[in-house]
């Protein structure tokens, strides 16, 4: 009787402690934040203001505006309006980064930043400290585009374009579209830590506000290059050398060349080239290091206000061959500044070297920074045009002034 | 010691496949890069063959005693106290191993999911699960094996996949750059990892299909080899010589992955790829180390020892480092050697006793009746 009184009891023990653990396992995740006590920074900025310290800003989704139908009952609700900028100074970025968690009421998450913003200021001072930081603390993605704006980075994130629901989402389709150099946080790493040692960014610009508009509403845009030697900031090149620049990085995707044809003043014929390929060759012949550029680039005539038909192969040739003057003559000159007055590797001229002179290259890794300047680059450009739009003769014009051969 | 359950032979190169692959797989390309630079891809073929070896011992130790682990055969071998002193310096070293193997699992949740969490939570739930596993017997192993497994390969192509458009491939050259040297020196990382194939002599008694198992040992090595390869490769071409500098190359690479706006932040992927390889490494070496304790002994079940020891080697596991910079030192070059002498070495030196001893008894027995 009692050995059976105590099985049972023995067993009621047991089965209480099991639900007791259960109990204590399903009080759910141990770390939970719950996602109305984060505040989602969508992309981060980093000033130096006079070049002292780091002014660290946030771009926050700020969810109670954007969040279900607005009780106003106005059913527009403009894209605006969804983010809000949070900045803290402080010595370093990481001390910035404490001090902007202070002064917000939500656990500050950065997993979901898409965009880094460094302000000219802040790119002076060199970019080591802050690639450091980003692939450091483990919250921040690698994959997040990085830009350097002409003005501060924090104005940059305080946009609210209309288009999208938030600069750093304009920021990141700028990224994804290729208008400049498409750099993520690792490319960068990468390239600065690489052979080459250097490295360009897109630098944004935030255009002035159109007349009657709130100043805030302007959407930031591509403009310009800046170039780092070491993670040091060296210049901004912009238009034409930033093309021949993101030319030889590969890097070009959108734009147009117009040419004139010298036989008529007046008139353009704009290319818009549908791919441009860049390929570098090295050779080490004799002792003498050279790289051989050759840039493919095909392209459609968008515009014509010659009065050359253009049905005429002649024609076209004559237009291919000033296009390639045009772009032999931009990529020159973007080559001269990276060889000749900057003395940088942009384009990779070492990486090439390493993966195909291994030898060579491990043998005069010290007497690089010698070497480089003195590379031979000889650069052929190759263009094809393959169509000339819809029309093929000119627009616009009575038929007697076209020039048909 | 009574027979505890049969698993088949594809159960038992199952189960080996992710006790190599689950550490490896996240810390290995950083190590390996460390000393073999741009040629650590090719750092796990010669790896691959210290596996070779190992499945070699392991398979003669099989053959001169076929039902008996390793611990078992080194008293026949050995002699009592010898062979007792022999398996001494298992048990020893096996709480060693499996409280690092908890410890590294702990340090990566801790640092890539749950940065709050204590510790003790993180590595006390995954031991307990796992000890659970062991007292369920071989077969309950064998078969969660199966289906953690089939996770893991899925969810580790699945990553590399999607990869795929990310990756530089001119990154592959050059290849030797400074010759074969630095890629043979770099392959001691893997080399330890591949002598884990050690629990081959462990496992094999309890396997009842034993007909192909040299074939399908050294399908299993090449499998893993392959595995560690284009892991190291994705992430050369992703990082190139960048994958050295960081902790966890593979965590990097998934958080890298975007593909239409919508398919980023998968590094929970990779916690959940590497909670199911971990669980089979600590419950397939939980199993070795509750065996062989019993076996030491003498005991006639491994069971009752099961949660003890899991305990020990959770215990062990705070013991054996402070923190992560104490963990890397325990993956470095010495400690690497260490384990190549403990998974390797002692094993073939055994061996190759018994083997003597083997051929001097069957001479002796040749004079004694001609």
């Amino acid at each position: 009787m009692t050995a059976r009184v105590t099985a049972c009891l023995s067993r009621i023990a047991a089965l209480t402690l099991s639900l007791s653990m259960i109990a204590v396992t399903l009080t759910g995740c141990w770390d939970r934040t719950e996602i109305n006590d984060l505040a989602i920074v969508l992309a981060l900025g980093i000033d130096s203001p006079e070049g002292k310290g780091i002014l660290l800003s946030a771009q926050i989704y700020s969810p109670r505006q954007s969040g279900g139908g607005s009780p106003s009952g106005s059913s527009e609700g403009t894209a605006s309006g969804t983010t809000i900028v949070k900045s803290a100074n402080g010595s370093n970025l990481a001390e910035a980064m404490s001090r902007l968690q202070r002064k917000l009421s939500r656990h500050v998450f950065w997993g979901h930043s898409e965009a880094v913003v460094i302000g000219q200021s802040a790119a002076k001072r060199g970019l080591r400290e802050y690639l450091d930081f980003l692939l450091r603390y483990s919250q921040f993605r690698e994959h997040a585009y990085v830009y350097v704006s002409q003005q501060p980075a924090k104005e940059i994130l305080a946009q609210l374009p209309s288009l999208e629901r938030s600069s750093a989402e304009a920021m990141r389709e700028m990224g994804i579209m290729k208008l400049g150099a498409r750099v993520t946080i690792l490319d960068l790493a990468k390239s600065i830590e690489g052979p080459g040692q250097s490295a360009v960014l897109s630098r944004l610009k935030i255009p002035p506000p159109e007349e009657g508009k709130d100043k805030l509403a302007s959407i930031p845009y591509i403009r310009g290059l800046a170039l780092f030697k070491k993670a040091a900031y060296i210049r901004t090149i912009t238009e034409p050398l930033s093309i021949g620049m993101l030319i030889m990085l590969n890097q070009l995707e959108d734009i147009v060349f117009s040419v004139q044809p010298d036989n008529n003043s007046k008139g353009v014929v704009a290319i818009k080239p549908s791919t441009i390929n860049t390929t570098l060759t090295p050779r080490i012949r004799n002792g003498v290091w050279s790289i051989q550029a050759h840039v493919k680039a095909r392209g459609d005539i968008v515009l014509n206000t010659t009065d050359l038909s253009l049905a005429a192969p002649n024609q076209v040739k004559d237009i291919e061959k000033l296009w390639k003057e045009k772009m032999t003559g931009i990529v020159q000159s973007a080559i001269n500044l990276a060889q000749k007055e900057l003395k940088t590797d942009f384009f990779g001229y070492a990486a090439e070297f390493r993966r195909h002179y291994p030898k060579q290259w491990n043998a005069n890794l010290s007497k690089w920074e010698s070497i480089y300047p003195n590379i031979e680059t000889g650069l052929q450009v190759d263009v094809l045009i393959m169509r000339s739009g819809k029309s093929e003769s000119p627009q616009g014009v009575p038929d007697e002034t076209i020039i048909h051969k | 010691m009574m027979k505890q359950g049969e698993i088949s032979l594809a159960q038992m190169n199952i189960m080996i496949y992710p006790a190599i692959l689950a550490t490896s797989i996240l810390s290995v390309p950083s190590i390996t890069m460390a000393h073999a630079g741009h040629d650590m891809w090719l750092s796990p073929f010669w790896g691959s063959l210290v596996g070779l070896l190992t499945v070699f011992v392991a398979l003669g130790l099989n053959k001169l005693y076929p039902d008996r682990t390793m611990i078992e055969a080194s008293v026949s071998i050995l002699g009592a106290v010898p062979g007792k002193l022999f398996g001494l310096i298992y048990m020893l070293y096996l709480p060693h191993i499996t409280g690092l193997i908890i410890r590294t699992y702990g340090e990566f949740i801790i640092s890539n999911a749950l940065p709050q969490t204590p510790m003790y939570v993180i590595m006390g739930t995954m031991v307990l699960v796992c000890a659970i596993n062991v007292r369920s017997g071989i077969e309950v192993i064998g078969r969660s094996a199966q289906i953690f497994v089939v996770l893991f390969i899925f969810l580790a192509a699945f990553l590399f996949v999607l990869l795929i458009g990310e990756l530089h491939p001119a990154d592959l050259l050059p290849i030797g750059e400074k010759g074969l040297r630095p890629s043979i020196v770099g392959a001691l990382a893997p080399a330890a990892w591949f002598s884990e194939f050690i629990l081959i002599a462990f496992l094999l008694p309890f396997v009842h299909n034993r007909s192909k198992v040299v074939r399908k040992s050294m399908l299993s090595v090449l499998y893993v080899t392959l595995s560690m390869v284009v892991t190291n490769v994705v992430c050369l071409l992703l990082m190139g010589d960048m994958t050295a500098s960081f902790v966890y190359p593979v965590m990097i690479a998934a958080r890298y992955i975007t593909i239409a706006d919508f398919m980023q932040h998968l590094e929970a992927l990779v916690i959940a790829l590497w909670i199911s390889g971990i669980y089979v490494k600590i419950s397939t070496f939980l199993y070795i180390y509750s065996l062989s304790i019993a076996q030491w002994l003498g005991m006639k079940d491994y069971r009752p020892v099961v949660i003890p020891t899991a305990f020990l080697c959770t215990v062990f596991a705070y013991w054996i480092a402070r923190g992560k910079s104490d963990i890397s030192s325990m993956i470095s070059a010495s400690a690497n050697i260490y384990t190549l002498v403990m998974l390797l070495i002692l094993p073939a030196l055994l061996l190759g006793i018994g083997a003597i001893r083997k051929k001097i008894q069957k001479q002796r027995k040749g004079q004694t009746s001609p």
